[in-house]
């Protein structure tokens, strides 16, 4: 072909195929500098790119924490629920997905099919949807769909306590009652998070991340009790429809220390579904209102006399046979009484009596011991909204109201001011600051504070503080205005109110009564300050009539609840007494379950299994063939049957546990 | 290989050097296929070992189609490449019928054969090679003639590259173009007419790109990928992401994040991005390395081979691997468009496993036969 004839073809070839060789190597070169170029000059820019990508930082809301009563029942919880979105963008069919997911979530297909169109990456279906929703969801097994989970709050025992506890809205946030007086509490920490997320979304851990929980909100423990709650508000629903009344409010206190047990307030709503009920159904009367307090106030009128020293013991005061004429307008008195004693007059409600005593006691020591007493001041509980009340200073009385205020017109009181104030009288004379939340627990159980309980000052004597709970516990006496209010077979401390309201226009109503009785029970051994109070009582008004029956009732399960069986004679009384400021948190030795147990399983009664674990309880229970329901933690405090009643066939024991060194 | 020491081994193996880099090469890609591959595999077949399995199996099959060829006399196949070469046009050409080939990603480039999913272009290479090196040794005085030369080879190559451009698979046609013309210039083509057949297949592959949009977007991406990060610079955004974020050492193995659906193709085209995350720069360099040595041992091979055939064949043989496993590279690294091509030995792919395993076979034959002939 050429004219020039290669000497050796071969060699040509060679050479060609070294520059092939050739070009591999240059290549390879090229392509070793472009990677040390992407991997090493540029690795920073790239790196840093690819991570913003991956990388979100997050806030993770803490878990909303958990109230729970004196006794570790919950309250108030938060549990997951899921909520449903799709990702639009990844949707291949939506008429029928949208279809599918409106059928498993109950919803209306149109508008789900218009959430699934388009190219967005994210939208919600439904949030908080049902258990059996999620499920359904689930098993349609649609990739563009999913679930995640949202926590919502919970009311475990929907209207108890809903007062107290009030609510958190949607977006966790506490609006009412303790939910809103701890929400900072509750809420917690936040936390910000750097989490990483695949390409879809979904978060991942990168190796030598720190797994952390998710943040907890604090807990509160109660000083409510949840089954004597339950029982207060039963027998108060109880008494407001039985005298078609309008509200009631109950509540029970424990004197010495001023822990609030229960209260209620009638009528209650649901804090799960809150936006059912109107507003003003929200407001926890019991510290946000006051009202006239009627004749109940006469027990401080009685304190003022007493502290004064201006009044004796046997003093009659004429009552003037049920009217008599101050300042210009006449009292009456229900019943004509001729002459009394400061004890009768509190005994009978006498109102000429209580203005006559005032008269003799002078306005500013009235004043003085009412306003020791806690009244026109905030109790300081740890509620929110509460009301101070109204308590005019003395310089401004004229004679006619301070005759007034002496029997409980022209002051107001607020339900838990009346109550904190009798439980003074209750515990020889020391006020104390009630309160509700017994203690704040973080997320892991450890507690973080712990309420004390705070004397606010001693209003009395321990002297007159006991002459006054003599006058208290005759007014329960055959006789007395509270003859009526019995709880046998312990004594009862009280008085009974029956206040005329105000009507709009001024001037008190004859048909629409304030009706309570106050008190405090054992008298020789108060364990608990009650107060029950009936708005607009329809047929009887009296309220030794209408609240004492209440209070009897409220008295009974509160002492139940309390573990007091019967009156306690005087060395069991100095023995308690003795124990009373136990040194705190001494180890209780192991209770053993005693001969007299095991005899009393033997007869087929119930032992005393107080002190006792759970665990030798159980053990107990297990050699007897019995079941056992427990409620509470720490030591037995509480069992039913009580020790000696006769175990039936089949029952089971359920014992109450309470920490050993706990509270009240 | 130079010592007297073990010529029987040497022998028997023909080239142990180029066995070693087949063989880790294909051994760092089951490792990498496995990690970049099991998030894709958990989420669409509910098992993160699913392709690692598929994978394993088709390297079993290579290394014994590998054993087989590189046992039996390359020169054997001079005899058949008139029947491979139909049989592969005709695999090719069914692969475009509709209902017998089966599309993926807007391409018919599968056939489906039982459970067996086969890629007819990955064979026309290897009939390329074989049909070229038969055709160039036999008539080697002509192959500076354009007519009875350059031309009827030129005529069998755009016979295969034609339906493979229909598929479309227009990465695959531009390797199959460049073995030809790189033969051919090793065979002696004059380089004028070579340079001519370039300057006539630009505007060719010009059309071709500007004619489909999307190839016409990869170009632009290719050029400025930062301009459309979210659209058509994608996927070498990501996958810049990840070598840069592999560093000098890498993240370590299974530890690379933008397998977890940033970078598409991560277990195919951009198996090399992923191991670059993993096992950093030096894992991409061993790679490069370990593709030079199976380069510069295959071009030995040839260069030792007993007879012109030979001599074309290992070449043919070589270019197959390495020309598409540094245009890969080159892609990965943004140094070349995107185009749809996978990493020898190391991308997940049954067909490109035993095609490439092949040619190591035809090396390995070649080279052993030139050491009997010593």
């Amino acid at each position: 072909m050429s004219p020039r004839k290669p000497k050796d073809p071969r060699r040509w070839m060679r050479l060609r195929l070294w520059i092939v060789g050739g070009f591999f190597v240059l290549a390879g070169a090229v392509l070793a500098g472009r990677a040390v170029d992407l991997q090493v000059v540029e690795r920073g820019f790239l790196a840093a790119k690819a991570q913003r990508e991956i990388l979100r930082e997050v806030e993770v809301a803490p878990n909303r924490g958990i109230i729970y009563d004196r006794n570790q029942v919950e309250l108030a919880l938060s549990l997951g629920t899921d909520s449903v979105y799709a990702r639009p963008v990844a949707v291949r069919n939506p008429v029928r997905e949208g279809r599918l997911l409106a059928g498993a979530l109950g919803l209306p297909a149109g508008p789900v099919i218009k959430r699934l169109r388009g190219k967005r990456h994210f939208a919600w279906i439904q949030r908080r949807v049902d258990p059996d929703q999620a499920e359904a969801v689930k098993a349609l097994g649609l990739d563009s769909v999913g679930l995640v989970s949202e926590p919502r709050r919970f009311y475990p025992y929907t209207s108890l306590a809903s007062h107290v506890l009030g609510f958190a809205g949607l977006d966790a946030k506490g609006l009412e009652g303790l939910e809103r007086r701890y929400d900072k509490v509750l809420t917690g920490q936040g936390r910000r998070v750097t989490r990483a997320r695949d390409a879809l979304g979904r978060t991942f851990w990168l190796a030598g991340q720190r797994l952390q929980g998710e943040p907890q909100g604090g807990n509160l423990i109660l000083t409510i009790d949840r089954s004597l709650q339950y029982q207060v508000e039963k027998i108060l629903a109880g008494a407001v429809k039985r005298w078609k009344a309008t509200a009631g409010q109950a509540v029970v206190m424990v004197p010495a220390t001023g822990e609030i047990l229960a209260m209620a307030s009638v009528p209650a709503f649901n804090p799960n579904v809150y936006q059912r009920y109107p507003r003003e159904t929200y407001r926890n009367r019991v510290v946000t209102d006051f009202y006239e307090p009627g004749s109940t106030f006469k027990v401080f009128m009685a304190a003022a006399a007493l502290d004064s020293g201006k009044v004796s013991m046997d003093q009659r005061f004429d009552c003037e046979d049920g009217a008599w004429k101050v300042g210009g307008r006449v009292i009456h008195d229900t019943h004509p009484h001729g002459k009394l004693t400061l004890s009768e007059i509190v005994k009978f409600s006498s109102n000429i009596g209580a203005a006559k005593v005032a008269q003799q006691v002078g306005p500013v020591q009235l004043y003085a011991t009412l306003k020791a007493f806690g009244f026109g001041r905030p109790t300081g509980v740890d509620l929110p909204g509460e009301a101070r009340g109204l308590l005019r200073p003395a310089r401004s009385w004229r004679p006619v109201e301070m005759a007034n205020i002496a029997f409980g017109q022209g002051v107001a009181v607020t339900p838990l001011q009346l109550t904190a104030a009798v439980a003074a009288v209750a515990n020889n004379g020391v006020l104390m600051r009630p309160f509700v939340v017994k203690a704040m627990v973080d997320g892991s159980g450890r507690l973080v504070a712990e309420t004390q309980p705070q004397v606010r000052g001693r209003v009395l004597g321990p002297t007159e503080a006991r002459l006054l709970g003599e006058m208290m516990r005759r007014v329960t006496e055959p006789g007395g205005t509270g003859q009526s209010v019995k709880v046998p077979p312990f004594q009862v401390a009280g008085k009974t109110g029956t206040a005329q309201k105000l009507k709009p226009e001024g001037g008190y109503s004859h048909t629409d009564y304030m009706s309570s009785f106050v008190g405090y029970l054992p008298a020789d051994d108060p364990q608990a300050a009650i107060l029950v109070v009936i708005d607009r009582p329809r047929g009887r008004h009296y309220g030794g009539t209408v609240a004492g029956p209440a209070w009897a009732a409220i008295a009974k399960a509160t002492l139940k609840t309390l573990g007091v069986h019967r009156p306690l004679s005087l060395p069991e009384l100095r023995q308690v007494r003795g124990q009373e400021p136990a040194a705190p948190a001494a180890p209780v030795a192991p209770a053993a379950p005693g001969p007299d147990t095991v005899r009393a399983l033997a007869q087929g009664k119930a032992p005393d299994l107080s002190g006792l674990t759970l665990r030798q309880v159980l053990a107990l229970a297990g050699r007897a063939g019995l079941k056992v329901r427990a409620s509470g933690w720490g030591r037995v405090a509480g069992q039913s049957p009580a020790p000696g009643a006769p175990l039936k066939d089949a029952e089971a024991l359920e014992v109450r546990l309470a920490p050993p060194t706990g509270g009240a | 290989m130079t010592g007297t020491r073990a010529p029987a081994a040497s022998q028997r193996v023909g080239d142990p050097w180029l066995l070693l880099a087949a063989l880790t090469l294909a051994g760092v890609g089951l490792l990498m296929v496995y990690s970049a591959g099991s998030a894709l595999a958990a989420k669409r077949y509910l098992d993160g070992a699913y392709f690692f399995k598929s994978q394993l199996l088709h390297v079993t099959a290579g290394v014994a189609a590998m054993a087989v060829l590189a046992f039996i006399d390359y020169r054997r196949l001079e005899r058949l490449v008139y029947p491979l070469l139909l049989g592969v046009f005709a695999l090719l050409v069914l692969v475009l019928i509709p209902g017998v080939g089966h599309e993926a990603g807007g391409a018919m480039r599968w056939l489906r054969i039982g459970g067996l999913s086969l890629q007819p272009a990955e064979m026309a290479k290897l009939a390329l090679v074989v049909y070229l090196a038969y055709s160039l040794s036999r008539h080697s005085d002509q192959v500076k003639s354009l007519s009875r030369g350059l031309l009827p080879n030129l005529g069998i190559t755009a016979l295969l590259i034609m339906p493979v451009i229909l598929e479309p698979d227009l990465g695959m046609s531009v390797i199959l173009f460049a073995l030809a013309c790189i033969m051919l210039f090793v065979a002696g083509a004059r380089v004028t007419y070579l340079l001519g057949l370039l300057a006539l297949a630009a505007p060719l592959i010009w059309f071709m790109v500007a004619h489909f949009p999307w190839r016409f977007r990869r170009i632009v991406a290719f050029l400025d990928p930062w301009s459309d990060p979210g659209g058509a610079g994608f996927q070498i955004i990501h996958s810049f992401y990840a070598l840069g974020s592999g560093g000098l050492w890498g993240a370590g193995l299974g530890a690379g994040k933008q397998k977890l659906f940033y970078l598409p193709e991560a277990h195919t085209d951009f198996i090399l991005s992923v191991l670059g995350e993993e096992l950093g720069l030096w894992g991409v360099l061993l790679v490069i390395g370990l593709f030079l040595l199976l380069i510069v041992r295959g071009v030995k091979i040839s260069l030792e081979a007993r007879e012109l055939f030979g001599t074309y064949l290992a070449m043919g043989a070589t270019l197959i691997i390495g020309l598409q496993a540094f245009i890969n590279a080159g892609v990965v690294m943004g140094l070349l468009p995107t185009k749809g091509l996978t990493m020898p030995f190391i991308s997940y792919g049954g067909s490109s496993l035993l095609t490439n395993f092949s040619c190591v076979g035809l090396l390995l034959s070649v080279a052993a036969g030139s050491r009997r002939k010593c």
